[in-house]
């Protein structure tokens, strides 16, 4: 637990009668007609959730050091690393194993020998000239940074070509996080790990003989290079190339990158970090990307292929079926994962996780059965259901109109299940997501770098038909319109397009860092909405790259390494770390329990999962597994003694 | 998430200095609809039908020719680019696809085609079959319009 968070005190104030006792609000049993919005718990009125793209904790905050009274579980205070970037007295911690996998998948393959020295990283996509010639071009396409930045745009392009080995860095790097500072400079584009599914699962190494009490999940973290080189982002359907080597899938070894705060790297998070809230165990739910992840947000479970008509779970094309099962004579490249060529469909994303006979399920289920404690829903999977655990495009264009389906369209038919919209909807509390590049419906704004798997709504049939729940979509000048007139809703979703998400190779965390300065600067100037507003800072998940951090393994799907979560508001400051464990759905949690909506997205989800019960030893890992906070810790709210 | 199409915002925002490579239109989900003007053998019930319409992504780093011309061989057939000609907002080609079995009885098609864009967003065009099919005469026109309808995941999201 937290420094002067009390939760049994908070454990009080949330239930109904106590709360009705301090603040004489209705409870509950309001007029349907009426706008709840402002019927909170605390003084947050207005949420606002940005989220970014691939990064994890360590990746980050590797060398943070927070102020006077607080810790943190990073790189440097575990030894890994010196503040330097140079390694550490315990640089062991971090090793990194080669492995063998030729038989059925594995998540926990047969570890053959440490890596002498790590695989050289590689340029992958990263762009070799950046996006544009001037800050005044790029500033003519997107709007969403402060004056100053759009430097970054016209800078950092890494001069070499893709897909080949990234020259600004040594050779002979040695087995431990690689410091990125040493070779290029914050403002320099990179590379980007792998970040699937399967992938994330076998990266973490985790499995039940090597569960303890301080890591009752067992997972050992130490096999992220080897599944970048021997499957990296997915075989899409086609055979191992010829003459294979660790530079063939183009990424080497990226996912040990690191950014060094205490050199000077991410500025601007690190200075809200002083300033704020800074949790050091939030996770990502979904082992794997953008896609999935966003939709655990929306769902508090993920999706499942459907009739579009019906909502009934359905069986999808076969060749879109997940078979994480190395093709034989291979060392872990898989059978069916990514996406085909648009003719034959091959790929894979779906997994029906209910059945132990489908390709990669047993692996995983065989591990969670035999975990020290019971994880959330035997694994939370329903019967015949096959889950989308990668990127497919979402059922509805941004207009509303049902996105063409078919075995070669990579396109997750509509779903009916519910979600967090939903919800709020139903108990009249207002929301809207914030999708930069929206452009009223036609996903072309930015030049065409709408994220539109990241809208959990798009895949939604009770919003995307109905046009008063439709238009809660919209786009970044809406926030920053919504911002200035006192227009905000309960609860906001914020997403930047592709060019400022903060996504290796296509983006820069600097970028991310302009677009969050931006929103939060604007809250701020507004004392009206800066005095009832939090703003909430995350990311998608951590890109494939390495985190030293404890996971907990709640069910089939994740949870997946530590990612950094910020919260900015007059009820957060003072630079606490916050250790308690959490996910993505405990931003549903926040949500549910601030707005007094006593209902969970559905009787599947994880906002139904229990606060953590964590010992002063060991706030990191719940004694009441599986277990994720509601981020009611990221306040103080008594200090400030208001409304309570 | 989706890394940008480095070309496109290129394009988009350096026309006057454009590489070649660079390319302008949009990634996305792009609908193409291809109709009929018309046909002399085996194609009569294409005469006056709806507008083929086909959706495809155009992810990051697209190769314009297989995004756009798409060049895939005809069925049972194999093509080979004759001419190829782009500039930063068009495509012009000619193909020309031989069936199989000996040369001189084999089937030959000359595909060619050119679509230019008038935005990021859209473009129209055409694409003509002449030859012969299965020892008949082809002789095929079609008007062909492509419009950016949406985003779309890819494989290196």
């Amino acid at each position: 637990m937290s420094g002067s968070f009390n939760r049994n005190q908070i454990a009080a104030f949330t239930s109904g009668a106590v709360l009705a006792c301090l603040s004489g609000l209705p409870v509950a049993h309001a007029d349907e007609s009426e706008d709840r919005s402002r019927s909170t718990r605390t003084p947050i009125k207005h949420v606002i959730l940005i989220i970014g793209e691939n990064r994890t904790f360590d990746h980050v905050f590797a060398t943070y050091t927070p102020p006077r009274g607080q810790t943190v579980s990073n790189l440097l205070t575990k030894g890994i690393i010196n503040k330097d970037g140079t390694t550490g007295p315990k640089v062991a911690l971090a090793k990194q194993w080669q492995a063998t996998d030729t038989g059925t998948f594995s998540i926990s393959p047969t570890k053959t020998q440490p890596y002498s020295i790590l695989p050289d990283i590689n340029t992958d996509g990263a762009p070799t000239v950046p996006f544009a010639a001037t800050a005044a071009q790029a500033r003519a396409v997107e709007p969403a940074l402060p004056d100053g930045d759009y430097f970054e745009l016209a800078s950092g392009g890494t001069n070499l070509p893709s897909r080949s080995v990234d020259t600004r860095f040594p050779s002979n790097l040695p087995n431990a996080p690689v410091d990125m500072s040493r070779s290029i400079s914050y403002n320099d584009y990179a590379s980007s790990p792998v970040h699937r599914f399967f992938q994330m699962w076998q990266q973490l190494d985790c499995s039940a003989k090597t569960a303890t009490r301080a890591n009752p999940s067992g997972c050992l973290n130490d096999l992220f290079p080897w599944v970048e080189t021997t499957v990296g982002a997915g075989a899409n359907g086609a055979p191992q190339p010829a003459n294979f080597t660790d530079q063939t899938t183009g990424e080497g070894s990226t996912a040990m990158q690191f950014l060094n705060v205490a050199k000077g790297d991410a500025p601007y998070f690190t200075q809200l970090a002083q300033q704020y809230a800074l949790s050091d165990n939030f996770h990502q739910s979904i082992q794997g990307g953008t896609g999935a992840n966003h939709i655990m947000l929306g769902y508090g479970s993920l999706i499942y292929y459907a009739d579009p008509v019906t909502g009934k779970p359905k069986t999808p094309p076969a060749a879109q079926i997940e078979n994480p099962n190395p093709a034989p004579g291979t060392n872990n490249w898989y059978a069916e994962d990514g996406y085909g060529d648009g003719k034959t469909g091959n790929g894979g994303s779906y997994v029906n996780c209910a059945d132990d006979g489908q390709p990669g399920v047993k692996p995983i289920k065989s591990y969670l059965r035999a975990l020290p404690y019971k994880v959330f829903r035997d694994g939370d999977c329903a019967p015949n259901s096959y889950y989308l655990v990668n990127n497919y495009n979402p059922g509805y264009l941004g207009d509303g109109t049902p996105a063409p389906l078919g075995p070669t369209q990579f396109t997750i038919p509509p779903t009916q299940q519910n979600n967090i919209g939903l919800l709020l909807s139903k108990h009249h509390v207002s929301w809207k997501y914030y999708g930069e590049g929206f452009d009223g419906g036609k996903e072309d704004g930015e030049a065409g770098t709408f994220c539109n798997i990241c809208d959990p709504f798009l895949y939604s049939t009770q919003i995307m038909t109905n046009p008063t729940l439709r238009a809660n979509n919209q786009d970044i000048k809406d926030l920053y319109n919504d911002i200035q007139n006192n227009t905000l809703p309960a609860v906001s979703i914020v997403k930047p397009d592709g060019l400022l998400d903060g996504h290796p190779a296509s983006s820069k965390l600097n970028l991310f860092e302009g677009f969050t300065q931006k929103i939060i600067e604007m809250v701020q100037q507004n004392p009206d909405v800066w005095s009832d507003t939090a703003v909430m800072i995350t990311f998608d998940e951590g890109g494939g790259y390495y985190d030293s951090g404890y996971v907990q393994a709640v069910d089939f799907f994740g949870d997946g390494t530590r990612i950094p979560l910020l919260v900015v508001s007059k009820y957060s400051r003072g630079g606490r770390v916050v250790h308690t464990y959490y996910d993505h759905v405990s931003f549903d949690k926040f949500v549910e329990a601030n707005w007094n909506l006593h209902e969970t997205i559905s009787p599947l989800g994880r906002d139904n999962l229990p606060n953590p019960v964590a010992t002063r030893a060991n706030p990191y890992v719940p004694v009441n597994q599986p277990a994720i906070g509601d981020l009611f810790e990221m306040f103080d709210f008594d200090e400030h003694r208001h409304g309570w | 998430m989706a890394r940008l199409l480095i070309t496109t915002l290129a394009a988009a925002l350096m026309p006057a200095a454009a590489r070649a490579d660079e390319f302008l239109a949009m990634p996305g989900l792009w609908q193409t609809a291809y109709e009929v003007d018309g046909a002399t053998a085996g194609a009569d019930d294409n005469k006056g039908s709806a507008p083929r319409v086909v959706w495809h992504c155009v992810d990051e780093a697209a190769n314009p020719w297989v995004s756009f011309a798409q060049l895939q061989d005809l069925p049972g057939m194999t093509c080979k680019a004759s001419s190829q000609e782009r500039s930063s907002t068009s495509l012009k080609w000619q193909t020309e696809c031989h069936g199989p079995g000996p040369e001189a009885v084999a089937d030959v098609i000359e595909v060619s085609g050119a679509i230019v864009f008038d935005s990021p967003q859209h473009y129209r065009g055409w694409v003509r079959f002449n030859g012969t099919l299965m020892g008949y005469p082809l002789h095929s026109s079609s008007k062909v319009e492509g419009t950016h309808k949406a985003a779309c995941t890819s494989p290196s999201d």
